[in-house]
């Protein structure tokens, strides 16, 4: 018997008991569905994490020193000043590139529009610790920084909230009050986590800390953030450990106890995050399995109570000719049709699924080719596994008693 | 057929047939050196009351089971040591089944169910839809083609089967008790049709424990407690008034 007239034949008898065939295929949809929805959330996952490293940046470290909080005594207060920055990078020769940043906020006025956000003060070095890549104009030098220029670099939601599809290079904007000069707009980042990446914009570090502030700085040189940019190649936590251990000597704090003063690598939360995703996903995966297995068993029994049903019509089919291997083929058939047909479901399914969870978490729905070949591929195997049992009980039925049965 | 110059081997063939059952510590000998040939062309009823060893016979003779000892010729090949693909080839090519309760599949026209042994000839590239159309017409069943069994009659049912057994030009046309489950006038209209087929060239071998029907048949063979008690040639009460062309 041909192929093609075998899958006609196993179709016209799995639709003969239509709601039998779909109640067993249900595991196998399950189990399909649950290979698709996790691929695409693994992809999306991936796809997001591979841009949040990118956003917050690669080879990265920060150093930042907070007072210390709430319990036992308070020690001293300690203040990151420039040349903090510039002694420890001095002294730690895996660093290649060093910014200082002193963060405020302010409200940017353009003619009638008004936007409050977040105001990054920075040396003009951060263009090169952040690899920053602008959309139009150009970032500040060092030498606006020392002048403390009355210049502003957006960022893209900034620049489209004040200034929407028109080109802000070259318009006047003030800051809380202070008239500037907007020299450029950085590239959009998107989002993170939520968290809206471009809305922000920088100002030379010396021209936040003199002309931006209500209240004048009791350490005039102060700095929230120093920003290292290490040499690729480089064990990162192992220069984190000594930027750590150099300011703490400079700073006079003490070995353990309360860190005041701490150096994170950015993406290291990222990864943590991105590794609990994959132990969760790899429990999906296990579970994924367990619900294909119990689909196959069920296959099995529907096959085993089929092959009884169905004993006269093997025996006849014996009768007029049919070998062993063709009754083995039948039923086998039967049982992958069976398979493919709730993996198809399946897989419509687990897109739909993909897509609820992409929307949900703000994922990218990714629906990988070699997940989709993986689930038609699995449902197959289910059916060839599980179908063999009793398709080969029919194939060994005595085709005399078969005939006999009632 | 082609009747070529030499002799046609006998198209069935015992020599000292027998078959016993191993049913658990006892054994059942259900045919005891049974010996006797059919020969191509003939129109046989098998007679005997239940018990009598018939149904283990139709077994055999229709290659569904190996006999304990004793030899089987089918169209001069031996049964007994046959391996069980060369017996299902057997069956597909010599041997029209018919049996007492049809035995179509439910799920497959009137057609379908006639080609189905069609399926598993292996090598040939005939018309099946054409070669089954010719042998429902010549049942009498031309316009009945997409019918399923459910929506034919016993007796039209029993007439897709013949066409079935027809289908790949047997060798022996084999009938248990093929209206066993038939009225009295639709059981006279299918044993026409037999006699009809047997008139057309066809070997006809029906199984059965009525003497009316065994009565259509020119030679009766006659079975009793797994031998056979009697071989006798007698009139036939056939009429074939209902042309059948095979």
């Amino acid at each position: 018997m041909t192929l093609n007239g075998s899958v006609r034949e196993a179709i016209a008898a799995l639709r003969s008991n239509t709601l039998r065939s779909a109640l067993t295929a249900i595991g196998v949809i399950i189990g399909v569905a649950g290979i698709i929805a996790i691929a695409a959330a693994d992809a999306g996952a991936r796809q997001t994490v591979e841009g949040q490293v990118a956003i917050l940046g690669v080879n990265r470290l920060s150093l930042g020193c907070v007072p210390s909080s709430n319990s036992g005594r308070r020690g001293p207060v300690v203040t990151l000043i420039d040349d903090d920055a510039k002694f420890v990078t001095d002294r730690v020769p895996e660093v290649g590139a060093f910014n200082t940043e002193f963060d405020s906020s302010a409200t940017i006025v353009a003619g009638d529009a008004a936007w409050t956000t977040q105001v990054w003060g920075t040396s003009a070095s951060y263009s090169l610790t952040h690899d920053m890549k602008l959309k139009e104009g150009r970032f500040f030098d060092e030498d606006e920084d020392r002048r403390r220029a009355k210049i502003i670099v957006l960022g893209a939601t900034v620049a489209n909230k004040l200034f929407g599809a028109e080109s802000a290079v070259d318009k006047k904007v003030r800051v809380n009050g202070v008239p500037m000069r907007v020299v450029g707009v950085r590239q959009s980042l998107g989002r993170l986590g939520g968290e809206d990446m471009d809305d922000h914009v920088f100002v030379p570090i010396n021209t936040v800390r003199t002309r931006l502030l209500k209240d004048p700085l009791t350490v005039p040189h102060q700095v929230n953030l120093v920003t290292v940019k290490v040499a690729s190649g480089n064990d990162l936590d192992r220069v984190a450990r000594t930027i750590g251990q150099l300011i703490r000597e400079r700073k006079h704090l003490p070995e353990s106890g309360q860190e005041q003063c701490t150096v994170d690598n950015p993406t290291q939360y990222v990864h943590l995050m991105n590794s609990t995703h994959s132990a969760l996903s790899g429990l999906l995966a296990v579970t994924t399995v367990i619900f294909l297995i119990v689909g196959g068993v069920g296959i099995t029994n529907i096959m085993l109570v089929s092959v009884t049903e169905r004993t006269r019509e093997i025996g006849l089919r014996r009768a007029v000719g049919a070998r062993r291997v063709d009754i083995l083929a039948q039923f086998l058939t039967e049982a992958v049709v069976l398979c493919v047909a709730g993996g198809a479901v399946g897989v419509v399914v687990g897109v739909a699924a993909g897509y609820v969870i992409a929307q949900s978490s703000g994922w990218p729905l990714i629906i990988e080719p070699w997940a989709v070949a993986t689930a038609i591929l699995a449902s197959v195997g289910v059916g060839v596994a599980f179908g063999y049992f009793p398709a080969r009980r029919a194939a060994f039925l005595d085709p005399a008693e078969a005939l006999a049965r009632d | 057929m082609g009747q070529g110059p030499e002799v046609a081997p006998p198209a069935i063939e015992c020599r000292n047939l027998s078959k016993t059952y191993e049913l658990g510590a006892t054994s059942v000998r259900a045919l005891k050196e049974v010996s006797f040939r059919i020969m191509s062309g003939e129109f046989v009823a098998i007679m005997g009351p239940s018990g009598s060893g018939k149904s283990t016979l139709v077994n055999l003779l229709g290659a569904l089971d190996t006999p304990t000892s004793g030899e089987l010729l089918i169209d001069g090949e031996a049964v007994s040591g046959m391996s069980d693909d060369a017996m299902a080839e057997l069956r597909n090519r010599k041997i029209g089944f018919v049996f007492q309760q049809f035995n179509l599949l439910p799920r497959m026209s009137a057609l379908e169910n006639v080609i189905l042994p069609l399926s598993y000839l292996r090598h040939s590239s005939l018309d099946k839809t054409e070669r089954a159309c010719a042998k429902l017409e010549a049942v009498g069943l031309a316009g009945r083609l997409h019918h399923r069994p459910k929506q034919l009659s016993g007796g039209q049912q029993q007439r897709v089967a013949i066409a079935r057994a027809l289908i790949n030009n047997p060798r022996i046309l084999l009938a248990d008790e093929p209206t066993g489950a038939l009225d009295s006038a639709t059981s006279r209209e299918i044993m026409n049709l037999f006699s009809s087929l047997h008139s057309a060239g066809n070997t006809v071998v029906v199984i059965t424990h009525e003497p009316e029907i065994a009565a259509f048949a020119p030679r009766l063979l006659r079975f009793r407690d797994g031998e056979l008690v009697a071989d006798i040639q007698q009139e036939t009460r056939n009429t074939p008034a209902e042309g059948a062309r095979a």
